[in-house]
């Protein structure tokens, strides 16, 4: 079947046809619940939350405009629910921590986790991502998953481009920090 | 590879994270619900008001310019003086509209059918669309 635009479903459903959201619901719900679930580390609170964002995108359709993608738009949306859920669930606090590591130390880990097998490299990574914040595993997801660019990821966020930057960062380094931890406590284990 | 493409590699390789299989199914069940509450109602371009004035102005305009039309072909009188309304030669004026009516009466009747079979047919699909969709 021939795939249509964003734009050509949302015309569609302005103009009544509310069947061609499934349409857009088939193209992003992996990555709506994929983000959700950065966020919520829950399945079941990131289903919801994904289900809530499609639903506001649906009532706000009219309020879109075209000046960004449907995709940088709607991510938005998955966001802030996203968001709002995390903070009904408890209090966050958004921790300022040191990231405690040396250059050398992030090369080595990085050359480290690089060699290892593939397998190995994803139980690492998804447990290293675990220990970061929810902000921090969501950043991290959109710019170096979904190939979303620093401003697109600054527009979803509401954060400056000069802070999405630095956090990325420190969210990168953070992550290499734990990997540094993991894998340290996996050699122990060994020996 | 900069250390950017290696990330990217690294998170390429996460198994991706699904919803569950209904997922879809839930979401849309939610928007027919919510379409059912409160519809994206169809709105046309011109709303039924325009198009009555739409049509009113055209018949006005159309019968104005058949009185003045008929006025200037009655009596010898219009074939020796000119006749003009707020100084503008009515003879002047038509010209061109007579040049144009004489030109359709040299089309074919297979052609003006066809064209009019054509709009007709535009007419009606209008016509149906708007009534599936009210």
């Amino acid at each position: 079947m021939e795939k249509k635009t964003d734009e050509y479903y949302i015309r569609e459903i302005l103009k009544g046809d509310s069947g061609s959201f499934s349409q857009l619901v088939e193209k992003y719900s992996h990555l709506a619940f994929s983000l959700s679930m950065k966020l919520l580390n829950q399945r079941e609170d990131a289903e919801e939350a994904a289900q809530d964002a499609f639903i506001k995108a649906y009532n706000s359709l009219r309020s879109f405009q075209s000046s960004s993608t449907f995709k940088t738009w709607f991510f938005r949306i998955v966001y802030n629910t996203s968001i709002s859920k995390l903070r009904t669930r408890k209090n966050v606090e958004v921790k300022i921590e040191d990231v405690k590591i040396s250059d050398s130390e992030l090369f080595s880990t990085e050359s480290a986790v690089g060699q290892l097998n593939t397998e190995d490299r994803q139980k690492y990574l998804q447990t290293g991502l675990e220990r970061l914040d929810p902000e921090e595993r969501a950043l991290l997801k959109m710019y170096y998953y979904d190939d979303f660019s620093m401003e697109e990821v600054s527009s979803i966020t509401g954060m400056t481009v000069s802070n999405v930057k630095v956090k990325i960062h420190r969210s990168r380094k953070k992550l290499l920090q734990e990997l540094k931890v993991i894998l340290k406590d996996e050699v122990i284990s060994i020996l | 590879m900069n250390q950017k493409d290696i990330m990217k590699q690294w998170f390429k390789e996460l198994p991706a994270e699904q919803p569950s299989p209904d997922f879809a199914v839930k979401v849309m069940q939610r928007v027919m619900s919510e379409w059912t509450l409160n519809p994206i109602k169809y709105q046309p371009i011109i709303s039924k008001k325009g198009w009555w004035t739409l049509g009113l102005i055209a018949v006005l305009l159309t019968s104005i310019l058949l009185s003045l039309h008929s006025s200037l072909l009655a009596g010898p009188e219009s074939i020796s003086q000119p006749k003009t309304v707020y100084g503008l030669d009515l003879a002047q004026l038509f010209e061109p509209i007579s040049h144009l009516f004489g030109q359709l009466n040299s089309i074919s009747p297979a052609v003006a059918v066809g064209t009019l079979a054509i709009i007709a047919l535009w007419f009606f699909d209008q016509l149906f669309v708007r009534t599936v969709k009210h």
